[in-house]
């Protein structure tokens, strides 16, 4: 017999031992032998347990031929449910000291009626209460056991089943358990073995066991906070992508294979003002403008194409309109359709710059065209006018001529130095008059025309001049040009051009020159390239008029203005420059380059 | 029969045609007016002039066809003929030379610059 198994036999007064267990057969063997030895000694015996662990009770002390029925009719042996018991004490979960010491004390009284010595019980009803998950209620109860041992004689035995306490967190109940008992038995992988050695080995195994299972514990749980700690970081993550992806600044949308919204961020649905209900669940095709648009939208993602920035219009709850811009495609599995994958980007207000910009640019196109419109109209009316006068200039030469020639006839006739006089004013009227047509159809082939055209021939500058001296003397005898030339004065010209050039400046300087001194004429030819000629009198031109001196019709009523104007412009034609300088101390002074070529 | 040359001078504006007629009879020409192309071809081939002067501004028959008409016919294509013009153009003046024309005189030309040129062309 193990020493346990002695214990048990004669347990002292107000023993209160707790037997640990791990199997039931365990529990009934050392059960039965406490209430046998109990029986034999003649001691009243008190069982309370659950019906299993009575019935299983009642068949041991049977096997070790006590007859069960006839003990407990004699009222020594008392056999009480646990659970029923338990009811008669509790309150809400905790035990209720009063309630106990009534309800056992009247059991206790009942058992020793009549007989000598100490009540033996066994109760399990901390294990039952242990097993429904209220350890705190387990041990108050124990607590109250030792209580009511004070008032009682009696001794108690109690009984865990290990399994109660594999949980690390156990620990300290099972602490709380060992000290409210006065004995405390192991459980039967222990008690049996029967030698000192095997029990010390026993002790340093279950040491080795105990330090292992620590270690492993600590493990464990850095392992656990460590998969705490990546699952809160995969909370933090998966948080932030449901941030970004519910406010991103795209709506975002599923819609499955059949057209039904299956999902939308909150950027999308405040977008078109609808609730996730009013959105969610419904055909995508309600919320669009142009039916024709979903519909192609839906065939070209339902044969694989990836759309970029398709244009749609999307109708909001408020019965306006949004301008977007769509981008998606399908998420395939397994070649199953499960949903798109659309991002929307709202685009009205730039759909509304551009239609503004759309709007502004053709009233501009318009206004530059009704502007153009009035340029032309202005152009044409001006060419109009120029080439009106250009006709009139050119009829005019009928009649001039005629009068011209009916003048020298009169001139050729003897009718009297009247008629002569008159006559000859007629000739020297018509010939200003042809200058001026002259200049007046210049000016229109300069205008309207292909410009001055040149009819170049290879010819000096100094003969030029000569010939200009020579007719400008004619005309005015009391007048002196001094024509000077250095180096080469060649080049090719038009003569007839640059004569008409030469006159005008040579007979503007005679004009407006104070005639005290002579009208030069310098030639340089010392240039490969250029000759220069440079007309110079002792005239001023008055400085308001200097910047503007060779605009066209500058003129008085005399004169049309043109002569300058087409001498710059015959210059100009053949590549050639002419400026002009004038103070009142140099007098004025007109500088012609012309490329020899 | 005047040994005067004969002068056909074709002008479509009458008092023009008729005082340069005049100046040119007072110069010692004789001179036959024309006042359209048309006229002046036929007067050409009727009368066979020395000298044409034309202009070619013409109603019914222009200057230029009037020109060609002339050196086509063989009865005419031998007489010189001085174009006048109110065009200062250079093409104009170019064409004429290569119609075999004798001068080109620019309108209004004084009345003894058209005697002179007559004269040289009927010398030459």
């Amino acid at each position: 017999m193990s020493n346990a198994a002695a214990f048990l036999g004669q347990p002292a007064h107000e023993n209160h031992i707790v037997q640990f267990y791990e199997n039931e057969d365990f529990l009934s063997d050392t059960v039965g032998h406490f209430i046998a030895a109990g029986i034999a000694a003649g001691e009243p015996i008190i069982i309370i347990a659950t019906p299993e662990h009575r019935a299983q009770f009642t068949q041991r002390l049977q096997e070790r031929g006590i007859d069960v029925d006839a003990v407990r009719a004699s009222g020594q042996l008392s056999l009480l449910d646990a659970r029923e018991t338990l009811a008669t004490f509790m309150v809400g979960d905790m035990p209720d000291w009063s309630r106990f010491k009534a309800a056992i004390g009247a059991v206790i009284e009942k058992g020793r009626q009549g007989r000598e010595g100490r009540v033996r019980a066994y109760g399990e009803m901390v294990d039952v209460l242990w097993r429904d998950g209220n350890p705190k209620a387990a041990i108050a109860l124990e607590e109250l056991w030792n209580d009511i041992g004070k008032i009682h004689s009696f001794s108690l035995l109690c009984a865990y089943v290990m399994g109660n306490f594999y949980k690390e967190a156990d620990g300290e109940h099972f602490h709380e358990i060992c000290r409210t008992h006065t004995h405390v038995i192991p459980a039967e992988s222990f008690t049996r073995l029967e030698s000192t050695e095997d029990r010390s080995r026993e002790v340093s195994l279950l040491q080795q066991r105990a330090r292992a299972l620590e270690n492993e514990i600590e493990r464990r749980q850095a392992l656990e906070q460590a998969l705490r700690t990546a699952l809160d970081e995969r909370r933090r993550a998966e948080a932030e992508l449901r941030d970004f992806v519910e406010n991103a600044v795209y709506g975002l949308h599923w819609v499955d294979r059949d057209g039904i919204i299956r999902w939308a961020n909150k950027s999308e649905m405040e977008l078109l003002g609808y609730s996730r209900d009013e959105y969610i669940g419904h055909h995508i095709s309600e919320f669009h403008a142009d039916p024709e648009v979903i519909v192609d939208i839906l065939k070209r993602l339902t044969s694989d194409e990836t759309l970029h920035d398709y244009e749609a219009r999307l109708r909001c709850k408020d019965g306006s309109t949004r301008h977007v811009q769509i981008s998606s495609n399908v998420y395939w599995r397994d070649g199953e359709f499960v949903h798109t994958r659309c991002f929307t980007r709202d685009i009205t207000e730039q759909k509304r710059a551009d239609d503004a910009r759309r709007q502004s640019e053709a009233l501009l196109a318009e206004s530059l065209a009704r502007e153009q419109q009035a340029r032309q109209e202005a152009e044409r009316t001006v060419r109009f006018n120029e080439m009106f006068a250009g006709i009139l200039g050119h009829d005019l030469r009928n009649p001039l001529g005629a009068i011209s020639t009916g003048a020298h006839y009169l001139l050729r006739m003897s009718a009297g130095e009247k008629v002569h006089k008159t006559a000859l004013r007629i000739v020297s009227s018509t010939e200003r008059m042809t200058r001026m047509v002259d200049q007046l159809l210049d000016f229109t082939r300069i205008r309207v025309g292909d410009g001055i055209a040149l009819r170049r021939e290879r010819i000096g500058l100094a003969d030029l001049c000569g010939r200009v001296r020579e007719e400008i003397e004619a005309g005015h005898p009391e007048r002196a040009v001094k024509v000077d030339c250095v180096g080469s004065s060649a080049g090719e010209w038009d003569s007839d051009r640059l004569l008409q050039v030469l006159s005008n400046l040579v007979g503007n300087a005679v004009h407006h020159g104070s005639g005290d001194r002579p009208v030069t004429i310098d030639i340089d030819g010392r240039g490969d390239g250029d000759v220069v000629v440079v007309v110079h009198n002792d005239g001023v031109v008055p400085p308001d008029v200097l910047p503007v001196l060779f605009e066209p019709f500058r003129g008085t009523a005399k004169h049309l203005g043109l002569g300058l104007y087409i001498t710059q412009q015959i210059v100009l034609a053949h590549g050639g420059t002419i400026e002009v300088a004038s103070t009142a101390q140099e007098g004025t002074t007109f500088r012609v380059r012309l490329p020899r070529r | 029969v005047s040994n005067r040359p004969l002068v056909l001078l074709v002008e479509d504006f009458e008092d023009a045609r008729e005082l340069a007629a005049e100046y040119l009879r007072d110069s010692g020409f004789e001179v036959a007016t024309a006042g359209d192309g048309a006229e002046a071809i036929a007067r050409a081939a009727e009368l066979a002039p020395a000298l044409i002067i034309l202009d070619l501004v013409l109603p019914i028959v222009d200057g230029w066809e009037a020109i060609r008409r002339l050196r086509e016919d063989s009865q005419t294509r031998l007489i010189p003929i001085i174009v006048t013009s109110g065009n200062k153009s250079d093409d104009d003046r170019r064409r004429c030379a290569e119609l075999g024309c004798v001068g080109y005189l620019q309108k209004p030309c004084p009345p003894a610059t058209l005697v002179a040129k007559i004269r040289e062309a009927l010398h030459d």
